[in-house]
């Protein structure tokens, strides 16, 4: 086997998990436009805040991983609702540009505390919840348990959100973001959907935030622009599926994934100083211009 | 008519998107360009003060008694002028050396030239000559000796803060408590270089012209002591550094006026870690190169290609730059080295990268490499147990040698009423070889009396830093070898003062 085929495989698997940080990412990205419109910024930071109180429970406080993980989500969750009803519910009637500005004041408002609060931390580091590796055939491509742990959250996390929005609660969503009006009448609470709606695309952003941080070491700004930066890959993602397909979403964050490692063949990195997301970026450029709304928008984002 | 319109109207939030999403981007990376840790402006500058004589100074590891008791006497002129450690009775051989210096004195300046020219590197000798008349004395005083001192306290070399501010000093306390070098005090100032080439100019230039330092010395990194020797060779300030890469694109050699390299430049280390990976413990295993993409590192990185290239054969899997600051890249570097089948890999890159990469790796390698800081203990402190049995050679000996050198132990308690670590150790290491070359130069101080004592006297010897051979500007002979033991939790000597 030639070694760009075998780099290219390589980079097929590497790119799969890695894109299934991207894809949780996108996840709460769309899921937040499509219930109120809202371009959020601070879907990454809902990760790195997880990720922090996830590390200062385990980490500072002692507690055990379930329990650090658990009390991160929840972290991450209050953050989402704290975040809708302290600025997204007052600002409902606002331009959505104003919303827009206002998810990224909330993102450095978290990146500030996370400065004030871990400045003097040297370095902060957790533990993976699997240590282990392996290679996998026929590319010998190194893959985690951790790795495989995130793609497998994604694919729960997909399968639930494909449930929860054949549920009664699942269609309240989509009546209140399509008609709020006509859903009040009928008694859905649109207020109740929208701090659902958060909640839940914080604990998407959390689980991202809290499987990723492991991979490296962190620090403020971690899932937005730090080691583990996925805000802008998961915006690609969400852009990928229209910013309405909740499956796009998913095979959006896997393909960033895999053209970002693309950047990584020795044929181009070797050519190319930060080919890396230089391909990211081109990638997304020919997809606007090819297909500006998207190439993942299945029958939803369609209708 | 009516579609473009259209298209346009329902593409706009898509396209909203991702163009807020870029200025957010340039308006977050602007805020947020410093990792957690970073403290602002740093550590400040703190002088250091004066007490009593400290136990066992300078006899710890014999190093006192060749601190004073070897040459350095006329050369310099035709006076005979003679410094000793003052007080120094108590410390075994420290007290009982004195270095001579000349005073005044005739014959011309002893400055070495800038041998390098271009890229190809070249390493002058310091010259030998002897300074006219009383020469340049800033930052001396008939009771005062200041220097500067700057290292990475913050940034990317992720150096605990309160252990170079405890560590700063350590050394000059205790000489000072002691009586002074050539009865005078040793005042230290410190700044934190951030680990900015660009910072650590501006502050080597506030201590030069501001502090009006007599030296400087660089605590780490190697573009900042880059940046810093350079600026010194142009004011004339003598600079003092361990040996980091030898030249430099565009620039040419760091073998600048005023600068000495007072261990093993990363060129010169390359045999040691050829010989490393042939060795029987690595024997067998592929061997990768990894190397940081700043300039100041391509000749190493050429030279090291080269000699692993014709040292271990095809062995050597991988060859690859990595961007200095290494995080989200870390991943994908990790799958390269692990997708090589690569064993060991040779590294020559930041701490900070080196505990991003292992931890992202899916595979596990021996690292070997050079590096005044891959080989501090806060690295196996978090890079364990990714990092266990990783090899690095340093300046100085781990804590478990340094643990047994009472003097260091004692000053160290002294100054900061705490047990020492090794950073605390590095600085001492470097102060103490500072110490001896003020000791040589003699009463009679200046830039170019210090400068020409080096080059002439050449070797000093200390016992924590290997000796040194100063026939060109990188005088280093030797490095420690140290291991990274996770049982440990610390970097433990596995040789001293091996040669290349």
């Amino acid at each position: 086997m030639s070694q760009t085929l075998n780099e290219l495989g390589v980079a097929a698997v590497t790119g799969t998990l890695q894109g299934a940080v991207y894809a949780l990412v996108a996840l709460g990205i769309v899921l937040v436009y499509r219930a109120s419109g809202v371009f959020n910024f601070a879907q990454a930071e809902f990760g790195t805040t997880g990720l922090f109180a996830a590390y200062t429970a385990k980490e500072l406080w002692g507690w055990g991983y379930p329990s650090a993980f658990a009390f991160g989500i929840a972290a991450a969750v209050a953050m989402g609702l704290l975040t809708e009803r302290l600025v997204i519910h007052p600002l409902r009637n606002a331009p959505r540009v104003t919303l827009l500005v206002a998810t990224a004041g909330v993102a450095l408002t978290a990146i500030g505390l996370q400065f004030w609060q871990f400045n003097e931390t040297l370095v902060m580091t957790m533990p993976k919840i699997d240590d282990s590796f392996f290679l996998v055939p026929p590319f010998d491509a190194p893959v985690t348990v951790q790795q495989l742990i995130t793609f497998g959250v994604l694919i729960a996390a997909s399968v639930a959100l494909g449930l929860f929005f054949r549920s009664p609660s699942g269609l309240a969503i989509v009546a209140a973001q399509q008609e709020p009006t006509a859903a009040e009448l009928v008694g859905i609470s649109v207020r109740r959907v929208s701090m659902m709606t958060w909640a839940m695309a914080a604990v998407l952003g959390g689980l991202a935030g809290i499987l990723a941080g492991p991979n490296t070491t962190f620090s403020a700004a971690f899932l937005s622009f730090g080691g583990g930066a996925a805000l802008l890959p998961g915006f690609m993602a969400a852009v990928l599926a229209g910013m309405r397909s909740m499956p796009g979403a998913v095979a959006g964050g896997i393909t960033v994934g895999v053209v970002e490692q693309l950047g990584t063949l020795t044929i181009v990195s070797e050519n190319v100083p930060g080919a890396r997301a230089a391909v990211l970026f081109v990638f997304l450029l020919a997809v606007l211009l090819v297909a500006p709304r998207g190439i993942y928008l299945g029958k939803a984002a369609v209708a | 008519m009516t579609r473009p319109a259209r298209t346009r109207t329902r593409h706009r939030p898509v396209h909203l998107a991702v163009s807020a999403a870029a200025v957010l981007s340039l308006t977050l990376l602007g805020a947020c360009g410093q990792k957690a840790g970073v403290a602002g402006t740093g550590a400040g500058s703190g002088t250091v003060g004066a007490g009593v004589v400290a136990e066992g100074l300078g006899g710890g590891v014999g190093a006192g008694g060749s601190l004073g008791g070897g040459s350095g006497s006329g050369s310099l002129g035709s006076g005979s002028g003679s410094g000793s450690l003052s007080g120094g009775g108590s410390g075994g051989g420290a007290g009982g050396g004195s270095g001579s210096g000349g005073s005044g004195g005739s014959g011309s300046s002893g400055k070495g030239s800038n041998g390098g020219s271009g890229d190809s590197g070249g390493s002058s000798a310091p010259g030998t000559g002897t300074p006219a008349g009383p020469g340049d004395r800033t930052g001396v005083t008939d009771s005062t000796i200041r220097i500067g001192i700057h290292a990475p306290v913050t940034g990317a070399a992720a150096i605990p803060q309160q252990s170079f501010e405890r560590a700063v000093g350590v050394y000059f306390d205790a000489v000072n408590r002691a009586g002074g070098i050539n009865g005078r005090k040793v005042e230290v100032l410190f700044r934190d270089d951030g680990f900015d080439p660009n910072k650590a100019r501006t502050e080597c230039k506030r201590l030069a012209e501001q502090d009006e330092v007599f030296l400087l010395v660089g605590g780490g990194g190697a573009d900042q002591i880059d940046a810093c020797a350079r600026y010194a060779a142009s004011v004339g300030v003598p600079y003092i550094s361990g040996g980091v890469h030898e030249t430099r694109p565009g620039l040419g050699s760091l073998a600048v006026d005023t600068y000495f390299a007072v261990t093993l430049t990363y060129e010169q280390q390359i045999p040691l870690l050829v010989r490393l990976a042939k060795s029987k413990d690595l024997a067998g295993e592929d061997v990768a190169l990894v190397v940081a993409d700043n300039d100041s590192l391509n000749n190493f990185y050429d030279k090291a290609a080269a000699a692993l290239d014709s040292g271990v054969g095809d062995r050597l899997v991988l060859k690859r730059r990595i961007p200095k600051n290494t995080t989200s890249d870390a991943p994908s570097v990790g799958t390269s080295i692990c997708s090589s089948g690569a064993g060991v890999v040779v590294w020559n890159a930041s701490p900070s990268t080196l505990l991003n990469v292992s931890k992202a790796m899916a595979c596990t390698v021996t690292f070997v490499g050079p590096g005044l800081t891959n080989g501090l203990n806060i690295v196996a402190d978090v890079g364990c147990p990714n990092l266990d049995d990783a090899l690095f050679y340093s300046p100085f000996p781990g804590l478990d040698v340094m643990r047994r050198d009472n003097a260091f132990v004692s000053a160290y308690r002294q100054k900061n009423n705490a047990e020492p670590d090794d950073i605390g150790a590095a600085i001492y290491g470097l102060e103490k070889l500072v110490g001896a070359m003020l000791v040589a130069t003699g009463k009679e101080l200046s830039r170019e009396s210090f400068q020409a004592t080096i080059a002439q006297r050449k070797k000093f010897e200390t016992g924590v830093f290997p000796p040194t051979s100063f026939d060109s500007r990188f005088g280093g002979t030797a490095m420690h070898l140290l291991r990274a033991d996770c049982g440990a939790g610390e970097f433990v000597t596995v040789r001293q003062n091996e040669r290349p």
